[in-house]
């Protein structure tokens, strides 16, 4: 069960039923008092946390958390990104961050990979999607037993969309994840774009099935069959 | 206010003054006393008083003029407090260009308190025209994603139709509002450079690696738009400021110079130490920045004529501020040229850590 912590209701519900979607069991609570009572009462494998709530700071329920010594992964979603902001957040125990606006499709994967953390699920190294074999130990990938060249920055973008594979990942988290670019006020779109064009030519160059789609407005999936 | 510290000032030094003549009598007094004592008697005491008499009447005719000597001067030493309530009144009442005049104050305390005040009131001078600037040229922008949106949406809704059009209809207002929360985020990024509290996190960092770094990123994007880059990074410059800033400083005029550079052409990006300090550069070979756009271009929403793509021309308003905050200018080098040369000059600090390279 996620619980989602979030006052705004329009943002609640598109949480609640894309998480839904994703599989998740899901409940929301809406004030702070909401909050308190469904993290005593349930049993929850991870919390989204807005901060801003009409009854208090969301940091309360995650210093109660805490407090009882319980290690469920949190989230933190809040309109404050000040630097200040987010390291106080991380101070007070939490595990990631997420600035609004955010993208669903970056909250789904950093929701993916707390649980999987949380889950003490190590990743292999190698990943097989279809008939590409991705060897993150080795960086070398081989697409019908064939190895395809890559650059350092082409492999590592393949890496991700592969990790992410069958779920959306916008140029915001190729920006930040892969380029380590923090600032979302530098254009790296066009840049993210000739990559991908790149890698696309090479994965797909022969007569090979079309990994990676593009999903206008929202970004990339790499997945082995088309949206 | 500046009238009732004048009263209070003028109301000390009058009890001082009388107190003065009032002691000055009593003493004048006792050495008469005692003087007709030792001389047995040769006058009456009246007489020997008699002069007493004299310098109280003198003294009470000065008085008045020792009284209206001090107001004067009470006054004229308050005179620039009333002049440093009034500007501020001024300003508070929207008048946001008045100054304390200093010109005709003594080189004393005050004038340096009013001087003070004066860049105080600068400051936020400058900080509410961009503010009011900001506001103005962010709504006019916002507007036209939201208005995109919003027909976008509104005619997906307007009849039944089929999950592809739905989902392309969607796709566009995405892209739209992809759009508009970049600009956004360009524009709250400003205003945190307005905000200038920037310089306590300040850190030395090596400008060589920021310009490997911000060649490395772009190097595919020139090579792929048929441009050489050319990186020529002098090791060893260490900048004091924050290094996420000059990357982006940096990847702003990458981005505006390859827009600017035809296929072919070349960017020659790097860093150098020049006798007046510290000087970033990247040069294309487009068609260069007339003197006459070399100033505006770096306006917030400024548009280079000619320019490609109609883009909201905030990239190098945001260059040029990171510049200001590191204590520097970002200009046009070569204004009126073929070939923009766009250049980050940071003055080398007086106190040069150059032990800082070893410390790092």
């Amino acid at each position: 069960m996620i619980l989602v912590v979030e006052d705004d209701p329009r943002v609640s519900s598109s949480l609640a039923r894309g998480l839904g979607e994703a599989g998740y069991g899901v409940s929301v609570a809406a004030t702070l008092r909401e909050a308190q009572a469904q993290v005593e009462s349930s049993s929850l494998a991870l919390v989204i946390l807005d901060l801003g709530l009409p009854d208090g700071d969301g940091v309360q329920v995650l210093r109660r958390l805490r407090r009882d010594g319980l290690r469920v992964p949190v989230i933190i979603l809040t309109a404050r990104d000040s630097v200040v902001a987010r390291v106080a957040g991380l101070d007070e125990g939490a595990d990631d961050y997420l600035a609004k606006p955010f993208s669903f499709p970056e909250l789904l994967a950093r929701v993916r990979a707390r649980l999987r953390t949380a889950r003490q699920e190590s990743e292999s190294a190698v990943l097989q999607v279809g008939d590409l074999e991705i060897d993150r130990l080795a960086r070398r990938v081989r697409r019908e037993g064939c190895v395809i060249e890559l650059t350092a920055r082409e492999f590592d973008l393949l890496a991700y969309l592969a990790a992410n594979a069958g779920f959306p990942v916008s140029r915001d988290m190729l920006t930040r994840e892969v380029w380590h670019v923090a600032s979302r006020a530098t254009s790296m779109d066009k840049i993210i774009d000739v990559h991908m064009s790149h890698l696309r030519d090479k994965l797909e160059g022969g007569a090979g099935r079309r990994l990676i789609h593009t999903l206008r407005g929202i970004g990339f999936l790499f997945s082995e069959t088309a949206p | 206010m500046s009238m009732r510290l004048q009263q209070r000032a003028f109301i000390y030094q009058a009890i001082l003054l009388v107190a003065f003549v009032i002691l000055q009598l009593l003493v004048f007094s006792v050495i008469e006393y005692r003087d007709w004592r030792d001389n047995h008697h040769e006058e009456t005491l009246a007489e020997n008083l008699e002069e007493v008499v004299d310098v109280t009447a003198m003294n009470l005719l000065l008085l008045p003029l020792m009284f209206a000597l001090v107001w004067w001067f009470s006054r004229r030493i308050l005179e620039p407090v009333r002049r440093i309530a009034d500007t501020a009144a001024q300003i508070g009442g929207g008048h946001f260009d008045e100054r304390i005049d200093t010109r005709r104050m003594p080189d004393d305390d005050m004038r340096h308190m009013a001087e003070t005040l004066n860049a105080a009131f600068a400051h936020y001078t400058s900080a509410v025209h961009r503010l009011r600037r900001f506001s103005g040229d962010a709504s006019h922008q916002i507007r036209t994603p939201i208005a995109a949106m919003r027909a976008t949406g509104e005619v997906a809704v307007s009849r039944p139709r089929n999950a592809e059009d739905y989902r392309a209809a969607i796709g566009d207002m995405l892209a739209e509002l992809e759009r508009l929360s970049f600009m956004v985020e360009q524009l709250l990024q400003l205003s945190r450079l307005d905000a200038g509290t920037l310089r306590e996190r300040f850190v030395p960092f090596e400008a060589d690696v920021v310009i490997r770094q911000s060649a490395q990123i772009y190097a595919p994007l020139c090579e792929d738009a048929g441009i050489t880059l050319e990186c020529q990074a002098e090791p060893g410059v260490v900048v004091l400021g924050i290094e996420a800033l000059a990357r982006e400083l940096l990847n702003n005029l990458l981005d505006n110079a390859i827009r600017h550079t035809p296929r072919g052409g070349a960017i020659r990006l790097g860093v150098c130490r020049s006798a007046e300090g510290i000087r970033f550069y990247v040069h294309d070979s487009g068609e260069g920045i007339s003197a006459e756009f070399a100033e505006t271009v770096f306006e917030r929403f400024s548009q280079i004529p000619g320019s490609r793509q109609g883009r909201a021309g905030l990239g190098l308003a945001l260059a040029a501020d990171i510049a200001a905050v590191h204590g520097g200018t970002l200009v046009v080098a070569n204004p009126g040229c073929q070939g923009a040369r766009f250049e980050w000059r940071l003055p080398m600090p007086a106190n040069a850590p150059v032990f800082l390279i070893v410390e790092k």
